[in-house]
């Protein structure tokens, strides 16, 4: 394997705020990386300066084993960004012809209109898409020239649920075809879980966790408990039993928090008769994102609290389903 | 050589489907130089030369500003506020390519307004020159629309989306009228004689006025607009630099 992209010490400061701070990232090439944090934290940052389109303060930034600012080596990235509006006045196979014309060995049109799903809509004025269908069109611009690193900010934005599975497939089968390497930033944990094999956690603008899905879930080291409790159980006592970090209580049903998931359960079996339906799990990331993000705050000031948290970065489905309403 | 080709061919696209330009820089000029041939009758003597052949000029020096000034300042600023600039930055296009694609379909589509009104003036008018005077006058209206093609880019890199079409058109109409585009300068008082030979409009047609009359143009026509192509260009490079974030 060989580094595609290489990050060193790499800054970037705007009016004295720091976006990216220090971030150290070497990116192997066929892998598929899922930039994760909440808003703010510094993705889009950290994507822009990768594609050259932004210049670090301060550190080193290979693409390909080069400056990313160099034409050449922009022949063999795509990039599908936040915030951009299609030319109006040109149809969905015109501006994907427009964009052929950029590119030294570009892909034909039909693969890419087929990857954008859009043979239906080719005579189309691009403009007058809706917000889901702009956004595969993107994507297949994004492929045009067959690049070997794929950039996604952001790339469900505005999709709707069918669209976003539909997508996921599509970019799994890219990944695993020639030796692609596709970097996407997400706020969505479901996104970053399903595609990405390699997942850093950025806050503030510096890498907090970085590994598998499977790593991160595991390295939050918690393990839930989860049970109904029957009427004989004193709710409130639950909580006070060691080893317990939190209890979340939705009726009868208990969601307990822990990092000695076995010792805990023999002390519940012991104690409770009543406990039904028992399951213990690892957590999703879901919950690894959490715990990461609100323990590794250094200052502690603004560390997010649980219900924040929830309602934040993880608001994938509220926000899903305003885009969707926007889009539509 | 086939890439630039095809910038051109999507620019040149754009532009005649968009609605405005089509009435602004097709029909109105045409609608004014029939009806003003009408009013004042063809053949009546302007600048020693008959009416219908200078008010050819000066409206296809009209039709061809309009062009450069009125669809593309709104396209660079649709492309540089909508993320579409951004975009393009990351494929190898270079700017400069970018430039020039933009650049060469306004040129195209100058050189078609200005044969139209050519053809209007031939047929419609009888307006007579010699094949010279047709070759000459074609390619200066078209290569003299340079300085506007600087301005209006120089507009859709200041303004937003909106006021760069508000801001173009005010400017085209205002430089038509002062510069003598639509009145000849000959009719107007002494203050507004001297402010139009100011214009780059005045000084754009004043030079294709000549072609038609068979009279030699001034160098100081060329020197002036050479004046204002610093100008737009300077401001288009201050804009460009100024707007842009920290960029490579």
């Amino acid at each position: 394997m060989t580094a595609t992209i290489e990050l060193e010490q790499v800054v970037k400061t705007y009016g004295g705020k720091t976006a990216v701070d220090r971030l150290n990232l070497t990116i192997e090439s066929g892998s598929v990386v899922a930039l994760l944090g909440p808003n703010g934290a510094g993705k889009t940052t950290a994507i822009s300066m990768m594609l050259g389109l932004r210049r670090p303060t301060s550190g080193v930034i290979r693409l390909l084993g080069k400056d990313p600012i160099i034409p050449s080596t922009r022949n063999h990235i795509g990039a599908m960004l936040q915030q951009v509006n299609l030319p109006e006045k040109l149809s969905v196979t015109e501006i994907l012809k427009l964009f052929q014309s950029y590119y030294e060995h570009p892909l034909d049109i039909d693969p890419l209109i087929q990857l954008a799903g859009l043979e239906e809509e080719r005579k189309s004025l691009a403009s007058r898409l809706s917000g889901g269908q702009q956004r595969r069109l993107q994507f297949a611009l994004a492929m045009t020239g067959n690049p070997k690193v794929l950039f996604l900010d952001e790339p469900t934005t505005g999709m709707d649920v069918t669209s976003r599975r539909l997508f996921w497939d599509r970019l799994r089968a890219l990944s695993r075809e020639g030796n692609r390497t596709i970097v996407l930033t997400t706020h969505h944990l479901e996104e970053a879980d399903s595609i990405a094999d390699r997942v850093i956690l950025i806050q503030h603008g510096r890498k907090v966790a970085d590994g598998s899905p499977a790593q991160l879930k595991a390295l939050a080291g918690f393990r839930y408990i989860v049970f109904t409790a029957g009427p004989t159980v004193p709710a409130d006592h639950i909580s006070t039993l060691p080893g317990v970090k939190s209890v979340e209580w939705s009726g009868r049903r208990a969601r307990v928090q822990t990092q000695d998931s076995d010792r805990l359960l023999r002390l519940l079996l012991e104690r409770y008769q009543d406990l039904t339906d028992i399951e213990v799990t690892s957590g999703g990331l879901e919950d690894a994102f959490i715990s990461l993000t609100t323990v590794s705050d250094p200052t502690g000031r603004d560390a997010l609290p649980r219900s924040d948290a929830l309602e934040h970065p993880l608001g994938s489905s509220r926000r899903g389903q305003k885009e969707e309403a926007a889009s539509q | 050589m086939n890439k630039a080709m095809t910038q051109v061919q999507w620019e040149i696209v754009r532009q005649f489907r968009n609605r405005r330009f089509f009435i602004f820089t097709v029909l109105l000029p045409l609608f004014y130089y029939f009806l003003f041939v009408k009013i004042e009758g063809g053949n009546m003597r302007v600048a020693g030369t008959a009416w219908k052949s200078y008010f050819m000029m000066s409206m296809a020096a009209f039709s061809a500003v309009g062009a450069a000034l009125n669809g593309l300042s709104y396209r660079i600023a649709f492309e540089r506020t909508q993320g579409w600039m951004t975009l393009v930055r990351t494929t190898p296009l270079r700017p400069v390519y970018y430039v020039i694609g933009k650049v060469a379909a306004q040129l195209v589509v100058s050189a078609t307004m200005v044969l139209v009104l050519f053809l209007a003036g031939t047929f419609g008018e009888g307006v007579h020159l010699s094949v010279a005077q047709w070759v000459l006058s074609w390619l200066w209206l078209t290569v003299g629309t340079i300085p506007f093609i600087a301005l209006g880019i120089t507009i859709g890199l200041i303004a937003g989306m909106e006021a760069s079409g508000m801001i173009a058109t005010g400017i085209y109409l205002i430089l038509s009228v002062l510069g003598g585009l639509w009145f000849p300068t000959a009719i107007m008082p002494k203050l507004l004689q001297d402010i139009a030979k100011w214009t780059p409009t005045y000084r754009f047609a004043d030079i294709a006025w000549h072609i038609g009359a068979n009279t030699d143009p001034h160098v100081s026509d060329l020197a002036v607009l050479a004046g204002y192509l610093v100008v737009f260009l300077g401001l288009a490079q201050w804009a460009y630099r100024s707007r842009r974030e920290d960029v490579a």
